[in-house]
């Protein structure tokens, strides 16, 4: 009895830190600091403000789009169809204001009901039709490349009558607009994962899909509503786009599908777990990498060895995380 | 290899033990997934085995196979050795009483509650077939169940009792029929529709359809009624806590605390998971497929006070469960069926084993 109370008393001091070691977030935190460190000692430019604001800046269109394939991975499907959804909801837009010169507001909106549509419908041929989400979103893919494509006939438009550049030149907290938007809605995310009825049951969903309906929760109806948020963040992703460059163009978004997926797994989804906090730290990670490789001029095929590394390194970590985690609570 | 049944599959594993001529040789519950057949031809090829000078570990919770079987039995409770008896001191009590750390006064408690008015009806249900046409899983198949009742399903498995449940649930398609929830209509869809409408099920396969195993206790008994727990949109932490106390102090769920991982439990504490999980949609109909499958004995009559208390409570509960005598024990009416039909109702007192068993087999012909 007596040597059981001696043991409590060590798990519980060691307890705050290691807590504090195993959470999913501040796994990605450590290869970030390493990465920051080894670069900035060979280019000790690559820590000043200014360059790393831009890599902030930068993260957003892979960002808002990987907080999209958070919500549907973690109710344990994926979606390949991001990034097209984006690029085709960017058009909507172009078309919207430089052929039939609709105001801001209603160019958003109509670009955000393509990506929700694109959404709705992969949802429903997943959850209603039973098909795999691997093959409906990559058709649905390849869909909204070709619309893209018909659509603006392969030419970029112009959308300079809607008056962005002050939005793009702006810079709040010495950051972009659209930053801190997309900061908003990762915090705004994170919290309906974390707290909300629909995160509950989102996770629920995604742990054992069985066991929630048993529990009463229609997994279809949870599961068609993050294939829809997942297209709306996708036309988000569009949208920054599109006023970033103001214009729209068919090859905007190009393979962001999968690297919203490398974001994600870095960020420490799985099926029912993991959280935007998380995501927002993969992809922090993802883009440090790319935008150090590149300041340290490596070679851009090397470059793609480099991150598929980095990935399987992360998602190694994260599975030792995990067990030492079990092995706690075993304890 | 995937050609043999499970009970092939499990003398297959034995006979690979075999192999390397053991001297010891430890079987940990070799019987949960064999058929009465197959428990047979093991227990032959065990005591072969010892005639040749093999010593045998056999781990097991069913008493029965403890007493046919072998000669000193050694219990063990929560990581302590408890005690062992030598074969000529076997006594079923005493070794009861030292698994489960108390005196089972009685194995199935005695209930008296007054049975109320009719909750459920169902009338002429049919099910068909998912993948054979023009076949029906079930058919035509009705039955009533009243407040405060206990309705005991029997059959054989594969009857379709589960799949009368089920389609109840919302889990199966419904081809025909009707079901009446307090008198009205109930059209069943979804599990969502089925958990307003009052109705809730335990099923009997846990690790498929039972628990998150990702979750703690805590997250997995308050996820069936985030309504009563949540403002608006955001579910609230500490009204998370309050509502799931009760339940899992009045269920006595063996755990250091409602944060544990459910992954960590036994069978029996995680079948009790999920019957608070049930338990907290406050229904009024709640199906309880195999509520004891695979659970130790303790669990089991903790079970059998849960159920009691839901009658008393007013809740109409559905039974299902392949062991007669829990049956006999639990239910205050019985429906035998067979081969997708109602083979026959019997009140508690025309209840036996053999009226049960040749309804069962017989069928309705």
């Amino acid at each position: 009895m007596e040597k059981n109370v001696v043991n409590n008393k060590k798990v519980s001091s060691g307890k705050g830190f290691l807590d504090f070691l195993l959470m999913p977030e501040i796994g990605v935190l450590v290869p970030i600091l390493v990465l920051c460190v080894i670069t900035t000692t060979l280019k000790p430019n690559f820590l000043t403000w200014k360059y790393f604001s831009s890599i902030l800046m930068g993260c957003i269109f892979i960002g808002v789009e990987s907080i999209g394939q958070a919500f549907v991975q973690i109710s344990g499907e994926v979606d390949l169809s991001v990034g097209y959804a984006g690029c085709l909801s960017g058009i909507m837009m172009g078309v919207a204001c430089g052929f039939w010169h609709w105001g801001l507001v209603p160019c958003l909106l109509l670009s955000l009901v393509t990506g929700a549509l694109v959404g709705l419908i992969n949802g429903l041929c997943v959850c209603k039709l039973g098909l795999s989400s691997w093959i409906t979103t990559l058709a649905t893919q390849f869909i909204c490349k070709g619309l893209a494509v018909t659509i603006s006939q392969g030419e970029p438009m112009s959308i300079t009558e809607l008056g962005t550049s002050t939005f793009n030149r702006a810079r709040p907290l010495g950051v972009s607009w659209a930053f801190l938007i997309f900061l908003f809605l990762l915090i705004v995310s994170d919290l309906v994962l974390r707290n909300t009825k629909y995160g509950y049951k989102l996770r629920a969903v995604g742990g054992n899909q069985n066991a929630a309906v048993m529990a009463g929760i229609n997994a279809d109806k949870i599961k068609i509503i993050a294939f829809v948020l997942c297209g709306l963040f996708a036309a988000c992703g569009g949208i920054f786009d599109v006023i970033n460059k103001a214009s729209a163009n068919s090859t905007f978004g190009d393979g962001r599908e999968f690297r919203t997926i490398i974001c994600v797994a870095i960020g420490g989804i799985a099926g029912g777990s993991g959280s935007m906090l998380g995501v927002g730290f993969g992809v922090l990670l993802f883009h440090v990498l790319w935008y150090a490789l590149r300041i340290l001029s490596v070679d851009t095929n090397l470059q793609l060895v480099l991150i598929g590394a980095v990935l399987v390194l992360s998602v190694v970590l994260d599975i030792q995380r995990k067990r030492l985690e079990a092995r706690r609570i075993a304890r | 290899m995937r050609k043999l049944s499970i009970g092939q599959q499990q003398m297959l594993m034995i006979a690979r033990a075999l192999a390397t001529n053991p001297k010891v040789l430890i079987l940990d519950e070799p019987t949960t997934s064999l058929s009465d057949d197959d428990v047979e031809k093991l227990f032959t090829v065990v005591r072969q085995l010892k005639e040749k000078g093999t010593g045998i570990i056999f781990v097991t919770h069913k008493l029965a196979e403890i007493i046919e079987l072998t000669d000193r039995v050694t219990i063990l409770r929560d990581g302590r050795n408890i005690s062992t008896f030598e074969k000529k001191d076997y006594d079923t009590a005493k070794i009861i009483h030292d698994m489960i750390g108390r005196d089972l006064q009685n194995m199935y408690p005695a209930r008296n509650v007054p049975i109320g008015e009719e909750v459920l009806r169902v009338e002429h249900l049919t099910v068909a077939h998912s993948y054979i046409l023009n076949k029906n899983l079930i058919e035509d198949v009705s039955f009533t169940v009243h407040a405060g009742e206990v309705l005991g399903m029997a059959g054989l498995v594969g009857a379709g009792r589960s799949e009368v449940c089920m389609a109840i649930y919302g889990m199966l398609p419904i081809k025909s029929g009707k079901i009446f929830i307090n008198g009205k209509e109930f059209k069943p869809g979804t599990t969502e529709k089925a958990v307003e409408a009052g109705i809730s099920m335990v099923s009997e396969d846990r690790k498929v359809y039972g628990l998150n195993f990702v979750w703690d206790i805590k997250a997995n008994i308050a996820i069936s009624n985030l309504k009563k727990i949540s403002k608006g949109f955001m579910v609230q932490n500490k009204r998370m806590r309050d509502r799931v106390k009760p339940f899992f102090d009045s269920l006595r769920i063996k755990a250091p605390s409602m944060g544990t991982k459910v992954a960590t439990l036994s069978g029996g504490n995680q079948q009790k998971v999920v019957i608070a999980r049930s338990l907290n949609t406050e229904s009024h109909i709640i199906i309880m497929d195999e509520p004891t499958k695979g659970i130790d004995v303790g669990s089991k009559n903790d079970i059998y006070n849960i159920i009691n208390q839901m009658a008393a409570d007013g809740v109409a509960v559905i039974m299902i469960s392949s062991e007669l005598p829990e049956l006999m024990g639990m239910s205050d009416r019985f429906i035998v069926m067979s081969e997708g039909r109602v083979a026959g109702e019997l009140s508690r007192e025309e209840a036996t084993e053999d009226t049960i068993m040749t309804l069962a087999v017989a069928g309705s012909k």
